[in-house]
């Protein structure tokens, strides 16, 4: 991928290296690994806030030189591992910019069937939410012209729970709603190119 | 302003790449440290994007919304989730319910409703500020009248009280007119070291809010006065409104002179409590010491702007204001004599 900053001396991620890293994160190998992804996800988040378009390949170079510098620093590092990581993706990105990497052109309207296609989806997970999950969703994204405030202050009272703890509920819900959505999607649209290609 | 606000404004300018490099790398670590923080961001990509499909986004904002947040493909893919989403909550989701309405028999007598709580709101505001003016003013003119009955005796005494009063105000207006003199010039010192140095920090992102009334009177005595404190580098205005009949509105703010200093334009917000309002967020720095008109202009359907509210209001400086009463009092006296 060009868009990734290439190092000058090729470098190959050995299991040992690999092994040494996760200690660094964590004694205990399955926090560690917990960990590790946590990171990784993270550093995903910020080369995309960073308006990055390969953030997955970015912070895949993060974590490989920060496997690399391990050996040197895990006697005398102090501190959260995880700054370290950000301190690295820094200067991946400064790597990144330099390249002038091309950028995506701006997005084409969703054709009609697309967003069709999309909304049947979506449908087809809200069936399968529980109906308290559902009637959350819909109290909680409802009222754009209504006392939006005052409604979901209700709604957390109903529930017996803070807003706050509402606000983070709603938002998991729609976090695997969309995820739902994309996998039905992606299965549509490989159903029909296979009826396409058998016709 | 609260810290959740404060973080919200934050993680907006930060998905649509609005934080320097310094706020952007303290966001991050705080980022990669907490995990609350992480959610958070999460949301606020959320929020963002319901924003944007609601038209809640200034021009700018959108902009960057299309040119930087609409990077990467899931970024894209988010956006049409929500379209879906709110397409599907707008369609499944209950009416609403009113509490009370009016009599079907009485056709002519339905007003909006939100017309009707502001003018319940300005009666009640009438006749409680009417009420207090009153008591007020008797016992005044009460405390008066004794003064005429025992005048002889009193007005020796009296004059004696405001020569004392007014030795003791020259003494207070020299020290300050020191006072504003060494501010002024610790000011201007102080203005030079920060377009030497580099962008503040974030963590400097206070804010102070200010509600407004639309002006009846167009003199500035009668506008709102308030004071920003120091340290302040961020104002809200919190724009009452009349009527409900716009969604967008475009403000101008203008200096005593008449010259325009800023605009922006923005959606109307429901406060808590149901009251369309219009929130505005200006640099304190626009706002140093005097008188200001804002206008507020309703964005019709058509694109027209139509004019629907103005608002005056003075942002005081606590030492020039001293003074100024202290000169008050000094020509008062002068009257008397």
């Amino acid at each position: 991928m060009s868009s990734v900053p290439s190092r000058k001396i090729e470098w190959d991620l050995t299991p040992e290296a690999f092994e040494q890293l996760l200690f660094w994160l964590n004694p205990n190998r399955e926090q560690a690994g917990r960990k590790y992804e946590e990171i990784r996800r993270k550093l995903i988040k910020i080369f995309t806030c960073r308006g990055c378009i390969c953030p997955e390949e970015l912070a895949d170079e993060t974590m490989n030189r920060v496997t690399r510098k391990v050996p040197e620093i895990i006697g005398n590092y102090v501190g959260d591992p995880s700054l370290y990581f950000c301190g690295v993706a820094h200067n991946v990105h400064l790597e990144y910019v330099r390249k002038k990497p091309n950028l995506l052109p701006p997005p084409a309207p969703d054709p009609p069937e697309e967003t069709e296609r999309d909304y049947e989806c979506l449908e087809q997970c809200m069936e399968r939410l529980t109906s308290k999950s559902r009637e959350l969703v819909l109290e909680y994204y409802q009222a754009e012209k209504r006392a939006k405030i005052d409604r979901r202050k209700e709604l957390a009272s109903r529930l017996g729970i803070a807003v706050n703890a509402l606000r983070i509920r709603a938002h998991r819900i729609r976090a695997n709603l969309q995820e739902c959505v994309f996998e039905c999607t992606k299965r549509k649209q490989e159903d029909e190119m296979d009826g396409g290609f058998g016709s | 302003m609260t810290k959740n606000v404060e973080n919200e404004i934050s993680m907006k300018m930060y998905l649509l790449g609005e934080l320097t490099e310094s706020e952007r790398q303290v966001l991050e670590e705080r980022l990669m440290t907490s995990n609350e923080c992480f959610g958070e961001l999460s949301i606020a990509e959320d929020r963002l994007v319901d924003e944007y499909l609601m038209g809640r986004l200034s021009a700018r904002e959108k902009d960057k919304f299309n040119d930087y947040f609409l990077c990467t493909p899931e970024r894209r893919q988010k956006l049409r989730f929500s379209r879906s989403l709110h397409r599907y909550v707008l369609a499944n989701a209950e009416k609403p319910q009113t509490l009370w309405s009016w009599p079907g028999f009485l056709p002519v007598l339905r007003f909006p409703q939100r017309v009707m709580e502001w003018s319940l709101a300005a009666a009640l505001s009438v006749i409680v500020g009417g009420g207090s003016w009153s008591i007020i003013t008797i016992q005044r003119l009460e405390h008066v009248l004794k003064q005429v009955q025992n005048q002889p005796a009193v007005l020796a005494k009296q004059s004696q009280d405001l020569q004392q009063q007014l030795a003791q105000l020259r003494a207070r207006n020299d020290q300050l007119a020191s006072e504003l003199r060494l501010q002024k010039e610790q000011g201007e010192a102080l203005e030079q070291a920060a377009l030497k140095a580099s962008p503040p920090p974030r963590s400097a992102l206070s804010m102070v809010s200010f509600a407004l009334a639309p002006g009846l009177v167009r003199d500035m005595e009668g506008g709102k006065k308030f004071t920003i404190p120091a340290g302040v580098n961020w104002v809200q205005l919190q724009l009452g409104l009349v009527g409900d009949d716009y969604e967008r509105y475009q403000a101008v703010l203008q200096n005593a002179a008449g010259n325009e200093i800023w605009n922006q334009s923005t959606p109307k917000i429901k406060t808590p409590k149901d009251i369309p309002i219009v929130v505005l967020t200006l640099p304190a720095k626009l706002l140093p010491h005097g008188d200001y008109i804002l206008k507020l202009s309703g964005i019709a359907a058509g694109g027209d702007p139509e004019d629907v509210a103005r608002y005056t209001f003075r942002v005081k400086n606590k030492l020039q204001d001293a003074l100024r009463d202290t000169h008050k009092l000094k020509l008062l006296w002068l009257a008397q004599r």
